[in-house]
């Protein structure tokens, strides 16, 4: 699933673009009145940190370019199997879609529906489950509502 | 030095029952709050500052302290058993204890963290108790030039946890440190990559950050592995303390990690996080076996751990005796000393040298009375092991979003959570390390600040710039350390071929 | 909650609970938005006020802490919310005057929000380290001219920075100004030798006593506080008159425009206690606080320190142009 050198090669690649786009974004910095005179100037820093990110990043693409790895800590391929990359990739939609619900719906809708979709994309349909995530829900709620008088909207 | 006189007082004020219940309920409520995603030290006494209002001095910094040290405390029991952090702070435990959880020595790795923090605990309450007024000599002497030595040497400590691949190490702690630089210009107020929303004014919020980062992308990873089996032993499920002979084969650990912890602690600005990872690192520099670090061994909880709880102590010392706080945690600390009519600042210990004798045997109190607390808490978190991926999952989220939000009742910081959850979660899939992401998050603001400030102080001149001795001791210690490993790998390479 | 709120709508837009649903305000938590840092003085006083309001009113009023980003988010946050009263905004000069005077706000203070009252309040004074030099006032500015001195702050546009720029105009002087943050930071750093003079609060004299030497009031007037921190110390007008130095620093609570006139009658009844002595005896000793009570008075007090600042920071070239 996914070989790890075509997926970090575009990673780095990513990487390097943003960097460029960040840096030619601080070109466009203005600093007010008075205060531009003091000191360096505000793009320096970052820019600074975005030469030193793409260099190193030159450097990653390099190695996996050249020796086909970079001596970091991954495993073989990206995903270990299809199941194993449709359950993260659902429960990525998941929180999101849960992010988009407490947003628009308030936050009972999305805490009645986290539990069911989440486990929905880790593919487990025993009730026994969907009933402790669904107590855990409420106790949660609780805590937060009554114990650290959050108002949850 | 001491003043026994004050001391008699200051244990008579202690042992008085409220003060005591308060000191208690506060260990309880911080271990709470601490092992919350998100909801760390400052949030934790915030909550209680009200409830100080009606209280004397000493039981309102007994209910105070407690939630401090505590909640400190508390961030380890979540980085140990569910890899998340509860607290920047417990940023570095989860590196070696995560993984020895992992490994099915959860109870061994949860009482290891316990004692390390018990001991930087009281090893900084009684280095405090006895050199306090001296120490305000020294944090007094720090300013942008020398904080700008102690975060160059920060950078060195991102170098030791880069992880495996010093070029992906060094990325992630270069885009950390950029990321830092969103928001309004601290210095000048010209806006950078605010991209029009004035929500991005404050950049990048620390905390739903670093929880996005760690907890988001634990729980995608635990998504996509909810079908495996979780091998463990019903040996981890005991939670065992440490001996007394293990823990003296690590006493220079423990020593040097609550030194540099208290250390730290004192330079106001620097908190327990950059405390903790200072220690860890100088523990992997001087091991035989720096190499096993990262794989879940006892000094690796041992030594951040040690060194977080001590930097409570040590942040009260410029809190106290400068009125500048050590720590975000000791600036809601500071509020409750105004609230009682107290001014702190150099007059502080001559004028109430019972209060503050009050809060360094507090701290001791506090620290005995949380290797109990801890000790209840820590056999249910070992038990966790056994609750399902499934399980946890959808509620390690909830807590999440939950947390963050409460912090400030803002759905930006949500978002900011989830965004930083993607980043951890691919990151993490293409073999990054994410703590070299982390440590520059957190040093990032420090290191541009004091860059520029020193900058100005120097005004162009290179002498004056380089005029600090504190600064030029840390750069010489750099030196050295970085001169020392090629030093010593040959000298050990000498020695083996002969 | 969501629901709630919109069945509660429903109803109401039935004719069923008209206008009797803000009769009965308040009925849940508030939540009182400040745009500091939790511990400072100004997040103190907060607190303080949120506990006699809560008090007062008999629901939890509860401080959120939003600090940063200009103080930009925490004003907006509150204008996001509905005006009913719910949501209250601890107002201060760099949200209601400073950071519109300089740059381009979503929103416009006299416009957006109804202000209440002021109570904290602050003058800032020049001190320097106990074994300076400058004894006085005028050694210090001959000083001064001799060399170019470091000067502490706690953040460049800050009414401190404000003044300290303001003392160079005047007198003709040229300062490398470090900002150190917070002001107790900004008096240790002169302590520990960081800079060679600083501007603090007039109260700030309490926590560092001996360490450091006050200097001169950077004020015009004398106000009556000042005899209690600073006895004996003259103002800027007072030593050189024809010289400006001014300072306007309050702080205090503000609605939402828009919040009915009944909500605002209740806060204004439950925001009296403030203006008591019993309240003022227990504001911590290095707090000054100048009670200013009711719509009318202090939005004039607010127009005055708009007036005070537009013509300093167009002299900076930092007014914004509307």
């Amino acid at each position: 699933m996914l070989n790890q050198r075509t997926a970090n090669l575009v990673f780095v690649v990513l990487i390097i673009s943003a960097c460029g786009y960040f840096a030619y974004l601080a070109q466009g910095f203005t600093t007010s009145g008075l205060l531009a005179s003091s000191g360096l100037p505000s793009k320096f820093f970052p820019q600074l940190m975005l030469g030193i990110t793409a260099f190193c990043a030159a450097i990653v693409g390099y190695r996996y370019l050249v020796h086909g790895n970079a001596g970091g800590e991954e495993d073989e391929s990206v995903f270990a199997d299809g199941k194993e990359a449709r359950q993260g990739l659902s429960m990525l939609v998941v929180a999101g879609a849960c992010y988009s619900i407490w947003l628009f719906f308030g936050f009972l809708a999305m805490a009645v529906l986290l539990g069911p979709l989440s486990l929905l994309a880790m593919g487990v349909r025993a009730p026994s489950t969907h009933f402790i995530v669904l107590f855990l829900t409420a106790f949660i709620t609780m805590i937060f509502v009554f114990g650290l008088d959050v108002d949850l909207v | 030095m001491l003043d026994i006189a004050a001391l008699t007082t200051a244990s008579g004020l202690l042992i008085d029952p409220l003060t005591m219940g308060l000191l208690i309920l506060g260990i309880v409520v911080g271990l709470v709050i601490g092992i919350l995603p998100g909801l760390g030290p400052p949030i934790a006494i915030a909550l209680a500052l009200p409830f100080t209002f009606h209280l004397d001095a000493v039981p309102a910094m007994a209910l105070l302290l407690g939630i401090y040290s505590a909640a400190i405390y508390g961030g380890s029991i979540s980085a140990i058993a569910v890899g998340i952090p509860g607290t920047g702070a417990a940023i570095a435990t989860v590196l070696d204890g995560h993984n020895m959880y992992k490994s099915g020595r959860g109870g061994e790795a949860l009482g290891f963290s316990l004692a390390g923090s018990i001991i930087g605990g009281l090893v900084s309450a009684l280095f405090l108790m006895l050199v306090a007024p001296l120490l305000a000599g020294f944090a007094v002497q720090f300013g942008p030039r020398e904080y700008l030595a102690i975060s160059v040497f920060g950078l060195a400590v991102v170098v030791r946890v880069a992880g495996k691949s010093l070029p992906k190490g060094l990325l992630m702690g270069g885009l950390g440190i950029f990321l830092t630089t969103w928001g309004l210009d601290e210095l000048n107020g010209t806006e950078r990559y605010t991209f029009g929303s004035y929500h991005l004014y404050e950049g990048l919020p620390l905390v739903p950050f670093l929880v996005g980062l760690f907890a988001m992308s634990e729980v995608l990873i635990g998504a996509e592995r909810a079908a495996r089996k979780v091998d463990f032993s019903n040996t981890s499920l005991t939670v065992r303390l440490p001996g007394l002979k293990t823990l003296g084969r690590m006493k220079d650990v423990i020593f040097r990690s609550s030194i540099i912890g208290t250390v730290i602690g004192i330079i106001p600005g620097e908190g327990a996080a950059v405390g903790a990872f200072f220690a860890y690192s100088e523990a992997k520099r001087r091991s035989k076996t720096p190499e096993r670090y990262g794989t879940g061994i006892p000094e690796g909880i041992v030594a951040p751990e040690t060194a977080n709880n001590a930097t409570v102590a040590g942040a009260l010392v410029p809190t106290l005796t400068l009125g500048v706080p050590g720590s975000p945690a000791a600036a809601v600390l500071l509020g409750a000393l105004l609230i009682q009519g107290l001014t702190p600042g150099p007059k502080l210990f001559s004028e109430e040298p019972d209060l503050m004798y009050a809060i360094f045997l507090g701290l001791f109190a506090i620290n005995i009375a949380m290797m109990f607390i801890g000790l209840v808490a820590i056999r249910f978190a070992a038990q966790l092991i056994r609750v399902p991926t499934s399980v946890i999952v959808p509620t390690v989220m909830l807590l999440s979003f939950v947390g963050i939000y409460s912090v400030s009742n803002s759905f930006f910081n949500v978002g900011v959570l989830l965004s930083a959850g993607i980043l951890g979660y691919v990151i993490r899939k293409l073999g990054y390390s994410m703590v070299p992401l982390s440590i520059g998050f957190v040093l990032g603001p420090i290191l541009e600040n004091s860059l520029r400030q020193s900058l100005t102080i120097a005004d162009g001149s290179v002498t004056e710039f380089f005029d600090t001795p504190i600064g030029l001791a840390i750069y010489a210690a750099l030196a050295l350390t970085i001169l020392w490993e090629p030093i010593a790998s040959r000298r050990r390479r000498a020695t083996e071929e002969t | 909650m969501n629901v709630i709120k919109l069945i509660a709508a429903g109803l109401a837009a039935l004719g069923l609970t008209g206008g009797a649903a803000f009769a009965e305000w308040p009925e849940k938590p508030i939540t009182y938005i400040v745009s500091f840092g939790a511990g400072g003085n100004a997040d103190i006083v907060a607190r303080m006020n949120a506990e006699a309001l809560s008090n007062a009113l008999g629901v939890p009023v509860n401080v959120i802490n939003k600090p940063g980003g200009a103080h930009i988010p925490a004003t907006m946050s509150v204008l996001e919310a509905p005006a009913d009263g719910y949501t209250l905004f601890n107002w201060s000069p760099p949200s209601f005057m400073i950071v519109p005077l300089t740059r381009k706000t979503p929103y416009e203070p006299l416009k957006d929000f109804i202000p209440l009252y002021a109570g904290i309040s602050a003058s800032n004074a020049l001190y320097v380290r106990s074994d300076s030099p400058y004894k006085t006032f005028e050694e210090f500015i001959e000083g001064a001219k001799e060399k170019k001195l470091g000067m502490g702050v706690n953040n460049l546009g800050a009414p401190p920075n404000l003044s300290a720029v303001q003392l160079a105009n005047e007198f003709g002087l040229e300062f490398k100004t470090v900002a150190l943050k917070t002001v107790p930071a900004t008096l240790a750093g002169l302590i520990g030798g960081q800079v060679d003079v600083a501007v603090g609060q007039v109260a700030s004299i309490h926590a560092y006593g001996d360490e450091i030497r006050p200097l001169i009031i950077l004020d015009n007037q004398r106000k009556d506080y000042f005899e209690k921190d600073l006895p004996g110390i003259r103002t800027v007008g007072e030593a050189f008159p024809g010289k400006n130095a001014g300072t306007w620093v309050h702080g205090g609570l503000a609605v939402k425009s828009g919040t009915p006139q009944a909500i605002v009658d209740k806060l204004l009844a439950a925001s009296e206690f403030m203006g008591t002595q019993e309240f003022i005896s227990q504001i911590p000793k290095a707090v000054s606080y100048d009670w200013t009570h009711g719509v009318e008075q202090t939005t004039a007090l607010i127009q005055s320190g708009i007036d005070l600042y537009s013509p300093l920071l167009d002299g900076l070239g930092l007014l914004h142009s509307r």
